[in-house]
């Protein structure tokens, strides 16, 4: 019966929506008419409310929807929602104040004169304006007024001047920061986590271990990454539009022709080209790259939005004299420019400040901030006293914003409804049953997204599709795709669809605005040659993941918090760079190593001797260990030719026999609960289990007879390969771990001459002091001087012994003795010390710079991973293998 | 046939029953007086176990009373005043819903400012020094800083919203913007951020897209899927708007108002009635108030469904002053 209601309430939504209704109360109202009708006649004929639910109850899924409602908001996680209005805001402050348009103009003089410039210049701009709102609607029909006219005056062919804007309305969805790559991070990274619990559950079932290793962790997609994925897939698509018309019009330059110039090509000309297009320009520069250079969060980065483009509108507004025109604008130039000399020149932690310059230093930085401020109230002034610009701009943001949160909302109790009938576990049955893995699930979801896109919005789609598939896709382990990557697909999938005749949105839109001598045919005519582009971009990307992945890890690894070499995540990259720097370099970094142990090392105690001698032993050892991996590696992948399809046959196999165990449980527990043999329907449920019986038996039998033997090998190679590896990971690690602590030992002489003072003077400081606790207090003093220096621990115990002394110290004659105590201790400490400076400095004027040198040649390879992080161009080249996607199929 | 006035009444009584419904829990769950099914198995049921003390029962009944006494005077307003156009009455709710919106915007924008002042002053220890030790301790502690410094702010805001006409909740967009950049300007000239900062926005933040929802519905900005009904008549959109209005609309609020509030444990009402506050040890106490969001959004929004279906049945009962309350053509 839960089918039943699961199809009513497609037909419901469906009915609802293309009734016209808004899709904000049409999706969860139908669902909310679903589930009453489903519990109603429950109650009717079942005499139970939930009798025709999958699992849970009616008021339980209301429940659950509400509190999704509520989830919207109230959890940390989905802060990076936040960013919506604040670049929504941007957008239509750009757009109000005309500067949207300013480009388009300036843009269309300075291309103008070339071949189809003009129709590059449309491509640009709405690349770049898009961006911010992400509306296919209002990009196009914008565009579709200041640029289509002007097109057509210029006798551009009516299909290319058609189709150029349509095309260059949708671009918006792709290229950051759009708000829909925004909703699709926050419905993905949901789904990846989902996603990476279906991969556990997979991998414990296929392996029968119980904790996955996380380097097979499902990748997620924050909003940050989303926006870097879809950077350069956006950048070929503009170049992709860019070349075509270019060409196009160079071939037959009657569809675009040239656009000349009227006026001079003189200072003033320029001056307006650079005033138009630099500062929208670096806003939307700053505003990607402090999210690209991992400086500032995407709020952030919106908020730095929204407050430019008001800045900028606070100029371009302005009517009256010329004269105090851009003095706003120049002053919070002028604040910035102080800022970024203040923070370079003091340290301005408001948190710990040290000195009276650095006091100084943030005296100076409130004023900056002051005339920022004073520069964005100004310009406020403006926006509000002009126009009401600002009412407008905040009206317009509340109903965008309004009008994509509702649906958010909305589409959290359709999911709740669709999971309440079932319908998870049937779209999973479906697309696993799917012939042909992966790919073919993947290019039934992206038809399905493709077929929506006429009827939906993306955010619709974002919201009611992904949840649904993306977990299933992503959990796949043969393809292993990254969220980041999948998201980006969609993005030029829906794209796409939106160009698409007869139904595409944007083609829609812009037959609303355009004129009538344009007919419908020019417009479709000119969405053609755009969508074999749009194809072709989905292509290029589909096939070169590396596109998409490479910039968020690039940033990931070059930042600050950048993950050490030793995380497990980043293991498998690791190996494969240090066996091509074996490859490349093993007889100069066994030459190192055969240099290193001849050293002299006689200045060393004889412990750390034996130490260095094992470090280079076990670094000879590890080096000759490294062919196995690479033997191993190799035997696997020549096996795994054959190997591959067999086991895939097999674990489709276990697959289905999994899910009879599942229908056989629950069977047996309906007949557990009959009384007796005699009930009715008792035999049909035991001849149901006997047939599951006899199906699983027909299907362990199909399991192909060389299946034991060949996993079996596949086993032993997998074993040999784990086990070189962790023979000659032992060796390398216990081998850097030895040289780095004899090397930081002799590199703190420096460090341990500097404490000498403090040490000899000690034994003063206690005789003359008669104060216990200032005395406890100096020596702490003296205790922490050894944090930071190796191996200093015996001379660091002395003094906390000495300290120790005092503890019970309760009259004078205690705390004489304990005096003498503490004196005796500071001694020992001292001669310690110098027993220990003594060799430190020798060994270290001696060894150092040798040192340095064979650390050089193998921190590179066999030190690798014990370092504290890469270096950058160990960064980059491990987020370009990170890039690829990883079949991990024989891991599962 | 459905006369003018008999849908007049129907449109009265849906906002009697969604404003009756929310003094009833004002008064189930402050007052601990019984819910209606107990008031009704105390009156209708034999079993001993579930009757009620003396004074509940009229608690009870004084519940159940209102509803009728109500109900008896919408329909008595509408007979004493038959020549009141749905249009008319469509505004006066319209009117309510923007009060109620306007009223909430005050409120979340009083609340939100002290209550920041509160936690920064909190959070940097000046808070004794400021407001001495006694009022410190009351600002300390969440619920006494509900009772004491958010509910006279909420009154307040409601008194402005009495006296005032403007939109007020779209101030929240460049509130938001405003809160943020606060941030930005803090953590990367003064390496200085909070928790109660990320709090402000929010709170903020959340407030402004579900108070926005009411406006965009007049204002015809939630999207439509019109392949279909950019096609068809005023007529049949008419028809649309007010079916959707009842069967898709209406239903969504009550969800919300019916399982967000059915007992003390319910998803909105736990958190108002515990006042609760985010996880973070110094950031503000507000986050109960974020719950509440969503029944000042389901009870605007209903309001708004009915309005908007009294203006779509004025346009099919053909009134002089009736418009099509879709904003026109686009």
């Amino acid at each position: 019966m839960e089918l039943f209601f699961l199809a009513l309430l497609f037909i419901t939504m469906i009915l609802m929506l293309t009734s016209g209704f808004p899709v904000a109360f049409a999706l969860p109202g139908s669902a909310i008419i679903t589930i009453g009708l489903a519990a109603l006649t429950g109650y009717l004929f079942a005499d139970d409310p939930s009798a025709y639910f999958a699992e849970g109850g009616p008021s339980q899924w209301l429940s659950a929807g509400v509190t999704n409602f509520r989830s919207l908001y109230w959890i940390v996680e989905r802060d990076t929602l936040i960013a919506i209005p604040l670049f929504i805001f941007m957008g239509i402050m750009l757009q109000r104040s005309k500067i949207a348009e300013d480009l388009l103009v300036a843009m269309a003089q300075l291309f103008g004169p070339l071949p189809g410039g003009l129709g590059i210049s449309v491509v640009f701009v709405g690349a770049l304006l898009a961006a911010t709102t992400g509306i296919v609607g209002a990009t196009v029909i914008a565009m579709g007024l200041i640029s289509l006219p002007a097109m057509l005056r210029n006798n551009y062919s009516k299909s290319l001047a058609a189709g150029t804007i349509c095309a260059s309305g949708t671009l918006g969805q792709i290229i950051p920061p759009s708000i829909v790559l925004i909703i699709l991070a926050d419905q993905l990274a949901n789904a990846a986590d989902q996603a990476n619990t279906m991969r556990k559950a997979l991998y414990k079932e296929a392996t029968g271990e119980f904790s996955m290793p996380s380097q097979f962790d499902v990748v997620s997609a924050s909003a940050g990454d989303m926006f870097m994925g879809a950077l350069i897939p956006g950048m070929i698509l503009v170049g992709l539009y860019m070349g075509y018309i270019f060409i196009y019009a160079w071939l037959k330059p009657e569809v675009a022709p040239p656009v000349p110039y009227d006026g001079d090509y003189d200072r003033k000309f320029f001056l307006n080209v650079v005033l138009a297009l630099v500062p929208p320009l670096s806003l939307i520069f700053v505003v990607l790259g402090s999210i690209i250079l991992g400086v500032a969060t995407v709020n952030q980065a919106g908020a730095i939005g929204a407050i430019g483009a008001m800045i900028m509108a606070g100029y371009r507004l302005h009517t009256g004299s010329k004269s105090t025109m851009y003095i706003p604008a120049a002053l919070a130039i002028f604040a910035l420019l102080a800022i970024t000399f203040l923070k370079s020149r003091y340290d301005l932690n408001i948190k710990s400040i040290q000195s009276a310059e650095q006091w100084f230093g943030i005296k100076l930085a409130f004023g900056a901030v002051g005339i920022l401020i004073v520069a964005i109230a100004w310009s406020a002034m403006r926006a509000i006293k002009i126009d009401d610009t600002l009412k407008h701009v905040m009206i317009d943001t509340a109903k965008m914003t309004s009008m994509v949160f509702i649906i958010l909302i909305g589409a959290a109790m359709l999911t709740s409804a669709f999971r309440g009938f079932g319908g998870e576990e049937i779209v999973k049955h479906f697309l696993t049953s799917l012939p042909g893995g992966f790919w073919t699930q993947f290019l039934v979801v992206m038809l399905v997204i493709f077929l929506l896109g006429f009827f939906l919005d993306f955010i619709e789609i974002a919201v009611v599709v992904v949840p649904i598939v993306a977990p299933i896709l992503l959990a796949n382990p043969e393809a292993n795709v990254t969220a980041v990557w999948f998201g980006v697909m969609i993005g030029l999938n829906i794209q796409t669809s939106f160009l698409t005749p007869p139904f595409g949105f944007a083609l829609f839109y812009l037959r609303g605005v355009a004129d009538k001598i344009v007919k419908t045919t020019d417009i479709y005519k000119g969405a053609i040659s755009f969508i074999g582009l749009q194809l072709l971009g989905l292509l290029i990307v589909g096939l070169f993941p590396s596109l998409v992945n490479y910039v968020p890890n690039r940033t990931h690894l070059l930042s600050e918090t950048a993950p050490p070499p030793l995380n497990p995540k980043l293991q498998h990259c690791l190996e494969n760079y240090v066996l091509e720097q074996y490859a490349n370099d093993t007889d100069t970094i066994k030459a190192s190593i055969e240099k290193a142990s001849a050293l002299d090392v006689s200045s060393l105690p004889k412990k750390l001797q034996s130490k260095f001698k094992a470090s280079t032993e076990d670094a000879l050892k590890g080096l000759g260990q490294t062919q196995a991996i690479v033997d191993a590696k190799t035997a696997i992948a020549t096996f795994s030719v054959d190997y591959k399809p067999l086991q895939q046959q097999v674990s489709a196999i276990k697959t289905s026999i999994s899910k009879l165990n599942k229908k056989e449980e629950s069977l047996q527990e309906e007949l557990d609960n009959f009384e007796s043999e005699a009930s009715v329907g008792y035999a049909g449920l035991k001849s149901k289990i006997d047939n599951i019986n006899a199906e699983r038996t027909e299907l362990s039998s199909s399991t192909p007879a060389t299946w034991e033997v060949e996993n079996g090998k596949y086993k032993a190679l997998a074993e040999t390969l784990k086990k070189a590896r962790r023979a000659y990971l032992k060796s390398v690690d216990s081998s850097y771990e030895n040289f780095d602590e004899i090397r930081s030992v002799i590199a703190s002489a420096p460090a341990l001459a500097e404490i000498e003072e403090p040490l000899k003077s000690m034994e003063k400081m206690i005789t003359d002091s008669n104060d216990k606790d200032a005395l406890v207090e100096q020596l702490k003093v003296v205790e922490g001087l050894f944090s930071k220096i190796a191996a200093s621990s015996k001379i660091k115990s002395k003094v906390t012994k000495a300290r120790r002394s005092f503890r019970k110290v309760k009259d004078d004659v205690a705390f004489n003795e304990a005096k003498n105590k503490a004196i005796a201790y500071s001694k020992d400490a001292l001669k310690i010390y110098q027993g220990e400076i003594t060799w430190r400095t020798e060994a270290n004027t001696a060894l150092q710079a040798d040192f340095e040198s064979y650390d050089a040649a193998i921190a590179k390879t066999i030190g690798l991973r014990l370092q504290s992080r890469f270096t950058d161009p160990q960064a980059k080249e491990m987020a370009a293998c990170l890039s690829h996607h990883r079949d991990l199929s024989l891991s599962f | 046939m459905i006369s003018q006035s008999s849908t007049r009444i129907f449109a009265r009584a849906l906002v009697g029953i969604v404003l009756l419904y929310l003094i009833s829990r004002f008064f189930i769950f402050w007052h601990g007086w019984p819910d209606f099914s107990e008031t009704f198995q105390a009156l209708f049921s034999s079993n001993s176990e579930n009757s009620l003390e003396g004074n509940q029962l009229y608690q009870g009944l004084a519940l159940i009373m209102l509803y009728i006494a109500t109900f008896v005077l919408i329909f008595l307003s509408v007979k004493r005043n038959p020549n009141v156009s749905l249009t008319e009455d469509a505004d006066k709710y319209k009117k309510i819903s923007y009060f109620i919106i306007r009223a909430a915007f005050w409120a979340t924008f009083l609340v939100g400012l002290a209550d920041a002042i509160v936690s920064l002053m909190r959070v940097e220890e000046v808070l004794v020094q400021v407001v001495g030790a006694e009022t410190a301790q009351i600002l300390d502690q969440a619920t006494q800083r509900g009772l004491y410094l958010h509910y006279p702010l909420m009154v307040l805001g409601i008194v402005i919203a009495a006296f005032t006409r403007s939109l007020g909740f779209i101030w929240l967009a460049f509130l938001i913007v405003l809160a943020e950049f606060t941030i930005v300007i803090t953590r990367f000239i003064f390496s200085y951020e909070q928790a109660w900062m990320g709090d402000l926005v929010r709170f903020w933040y959340a407030a402004f897209f579900l108070f926005a929802s009411a406006f965009t519905l007049v204002e015809n900005g939630h999207v439509r899927v019109d392949v279909l009904y950019s096609q068809i008549t005023n007529k049949k959109k008419a028809i649309v708007n007010a079916f959707g209005s009842l069967f898709l609309g209406l239903p969504v609020c009550w969800t919300i108002l019916y399982y967000g509030m059915a007992t003390r444990q319910s998803s909105l009402a736990a958190p108002i009635l515990s006042f609760e506050t985010s996880a973070s040890g110094y950031g503000m106490y507000v986050k109960y108030l974020m719950a509440a969001f969503l029944i000042v959004f389901a009870v605007s929004m209903a309001i708004i469904f009915i309005s908007y279906f009294l203006k779509s049945c004025a346009f099919l009962f053909d009134e002089k002053d009736a418009e099509l309350p879709m904003g026109g053509e686009h």
